[in-house]
């Protein structure tokens, strides 16, 4: 079950992140310029190296006990916490498509521009038809 | 629909504890609980993984109870 390879990655991963975070704060108290990228780049870096140092130090721990590994991977197959995340997942699914569709005529209601609308309405849409899909595609094969 | 079933009492003539049944099965120990207080039912993979821990039939470990009939 002990992974070495996938410890020492991510745990190369997770030292890239840390010197990501460090370049971010340092451009943030010495920016190299004044316009366009070189203000936001500072806080992308930030966020990006946080995120990655988190995520893989925490796979990286994962990987490095077995007995760890294989508590996680059993609790990531269990049968019943996959259909607890199912039904979770699908309930924030419908969530998010009234939340969505509230944002749509709010934001039509304050005139805050056609293209915005426009997008948010094609996300909606997209969603509404990437759900058809998977019903066909799962009536097949079901 | 109602599916009774006799984990519990299988698993404590067998004297293992419900870790050891949750490893044994690789599933997790939650989900033992689950099962025996009847909150959760098993996919009939699981059933059969269980029946043929014990060395029985899935009719032995599970109970199907139809509602409305006598």
């Amino acid at each position: 079950m002990k992974n070495p390879n996938s410890t020492k990655t991510y745990a190369a991963f997770a030292v890239l992140g840390f010197i990501l975070f460090c370049a971010g704060v340092a451009f943030q108290i010495w920016p190299l310029g004044t316009e366009g990228i070189f203000v936001t780049s500072p806080s992308m870096l930030i966020g990006v190296g946080c995120g990655l140092m988190g995520g893989m130090t925490g796979a990286a721990i994962k990987y490095r006990d077995p007995a760890i590994y294989k508590k996680m991977k059993i609790e990531q197959k269990d049968e019943r916490n996959e259909l607890i995340r199912n039904k979770a997942k699908a309930r924030v699914y419908d969530m998010m498509l009234i939340a969505q569709c509230a944002v749509i005529m709010i934001f039509a209601l304050l005139n805050v521009g056609a293209a915005i609308v426009l997008v948010l309405t094609a996300v909606f849409v997209f969603f509404f038809l990437a759900q058809l899909y998977f019903i066909g595609r799962y009536n097949k094969e079901l | 629909m109602r599916l009774k079933n006799r984990l519990e009492a299988l698993r404590k003539e067998h004297g293992i504890k419900q870790e050891a049944l949750a490893d044994a099965l690789a599933v997790s120990r939650q989900t033992i609980s689950s099962l025996e207080s009847g909150r959760y039912n098993p996919s009939i993979t699981l059933a059969f993984k269980i029946a043929r821990h014990f060395g029985l039939s899935i009719e032995d470990v599970f109970i199907y109870e139809e509602e409305g009939l006598l």
